[in-house]
């Protein structure tokens, strides 16, 4: 309780699924919170898992690196920068290479340049960088050549920024979730067979919830976590145990 | 549950630290105290009033845990448990002398299991947790500790394995694993100018950690916060590891 107040944190891909989870959270410990997600308004959100009430919402498309450039949410001082916004393709279609490049596009080059574009106001705030990666960021998904490229690359991007920013008292972690309940792994959930099939697998039973993988976002980003940095944590109910 | 900070989930739950006289074991109880939990820790001394400002407000335990006798007893002593932290573990300055290297093994790592199976119907009863101290030896070699090394590497695979064999009852197991954190174990380095200046600069956050660091790390993985974590280690080691 209050363990962000007076804060300020953005959370990429805020609007809804984990992002969301993990600005509610903050919103709830006192933080001022600005999310970004695609849709024009907060009110394009209606109807979907997000709750934006309380939330600063501003559009941005963060593989647009024209976008980032102009994106200015009003921050001096930035305590968190939660980078949870990505895409995915299926059906095979990351195997053609636009669209090969579009996905490394929002789930690599854009976290970069969001970490490039907020470093002073991190620096000024001794803040921290939670980068949500995923298990594919350490092995191969069959039919996601982008995404395990993207968040493996995200992974090694922690670990140099944590390196690099280590001596302007930035910390960068990654989190890495399994399957989580979320719009973009709707095609495995949804589907009932498929759900129980992946469950089986799960040591502890379930798949993951968005709120699941807030926790661990919210600690690393925390004082708490004040001398972790370059890490990744895996939140998958011990399915890469 | 706002999650950090808010350390209502630990009112009332009881917590067994092994070696929680000093150092990160005592920071670890003295945190779970402030939250109003039930501790017990462990210690080598015959009282508690042996050690220099041991923590205050727990229940002591006198234990050499190399002893299955020993291990026996603490089980026989504790009635209910939700959180197991395995923290005492030793290192020695001949590890190359065979009977040093199985002593160290006996306690970083035969201890740990031992304790941690006796201990597992009381998990299972509370739907509990351990978490394990390891250390950046679990994942790097310290060449003139080969048994300390072997022992934290050793912890790391028994943490996986224990996740994976006991997720089905609710009891998650994790790691934590510090890079250098100002302790008695560390006095030798930060004491000499030198070493210290060499092992700075392989931190990117060019500082000690302190105990109180990982202590709230622990906290964190036995927090309903990490619910869906089992399995898994976390460094804490201002990016030690990173070069």
């Amino acid at each position: 309780m209050g363990a962000f107040a007076g804060k300020t944190v953005l959370v990429t891909g805020g609007s809804t699924g984990i992002g969301n989870a993990a600005a509610r959270r903050f919103l709830a410990t006192g933080a001022r919170v600005i999310v970004t997600g695609t849709r024009a308004s907060a009110a394009d959100y209606a109807g979907t898992d997000g709750d934006l009430a309380g939330l600063e919402y501003h559009q941005l498309d963060q593989g647009d690196l024209a976008a980032v450039a102009a994106f200015d949410p009003g921050v001096a001082q930035l305590h968190a920068l939660v980078v949870s916004g990505a895409k995915v393709a299926y059906k095979r279609a990351e195997f053609i290479p636009d669209t090969f490049a579009d996905v490394l596009a929002t789930n690599l080059t854009g976290p970069m340049a969001l970490a490039m574009k907020f470093r002073a106001a991190l620096a000024a705030a001794k803040g921290s960088i939670v980068f949500v990666g995923s298990v594919a960021s350490f092995k191969g998904t069959i039919g996601q050549p982008a995404y395990s490229a993207s968040k493996g690359g995200l992974l090694t991007l922690t670990r140099t920024l944590g390196q690099a920013l280590g001596g302007e008292g930035i910390r960068v972690n990654l989190v890495a979730p399994g399957l989580v309940r979320s719009k973009m792994t709707a095609i495995t959930w949804e589907h009932p067979d498929r759900l129980a099939a992946t469950e089986r697998q799960v040591p502890l039973g379930r798949i993951g919830e968005p709120d699941d993988i807030a926790g661990p976002i919210i600690f690393l980003a925390s004082d708490a976590a004040r001398y972790v940095t370059g890490t990744s944590l895996v939140i998958d109910g011990g399915l890469s145990a | 549950m706002n999650g950090l900070n808010n350390g209502s989930w630990a009112r009332g739950k009881s917590v067994l630290v092994t070696g929680g006289t000093q150092g990160i074991g005592k920071a670890v109880a003295e945190q779970f105290l402030a939250l109003g939990a039930k501790v017990t820790i462990t210690g080598t001394r015959t009282r508690i009033e042996c050690y220099d400002e041991p923590p205050e407000g727990v229940t002591y335990l006198q234990a050499d845990l190399t002893w299955p006798e020993a291990r026996a007893e603490i089980a026989a002593h504790i009635d209910a448990l939700d959180v197991l932290v395995n923290n005492a573990g030793r290192g020695s300055a001949n590890e190359y002398e065979q009977e040093e290297f199985e002593h160290v093994i006996d306690s970083n790592l035969n201890a740990v299991m031992d304790l941690s199976v006796r201990l597992h119907p009381l998990l299972k009863a509370t739907k509990g947790s351990i978490v394990n101290v390891g250390s950046l030896a679990s994942f790097l070699a310290l060449k003139e500790t080969p048994a300390y090394t072997a022992s934290k590497a050793g912890l790391l695979g028994l943490t996986r394995a224990l996740g994976d064999k006991w997720a089905p009852d609710g009891v998650r197991v994790n790691l934590v694993a510090p890079g250098f954190i100002a302790t008695r174990m560390t006095e030798g380095a930060r004491t000499n100018p030198e070493r210290e200046k060499k092992l700075m600069r392989a931190i990117p956050m060019q500082r000690w950690g302190e105990p109180d660091e990982i202590a709230s790390a622990i906290l964190f993985l036995a927090s309903p916060a990490a619910s869906y974590i089992t399995g898994q280690s976390l460094a804490i080691d201002g990016g030690l590891m990173l070069r």
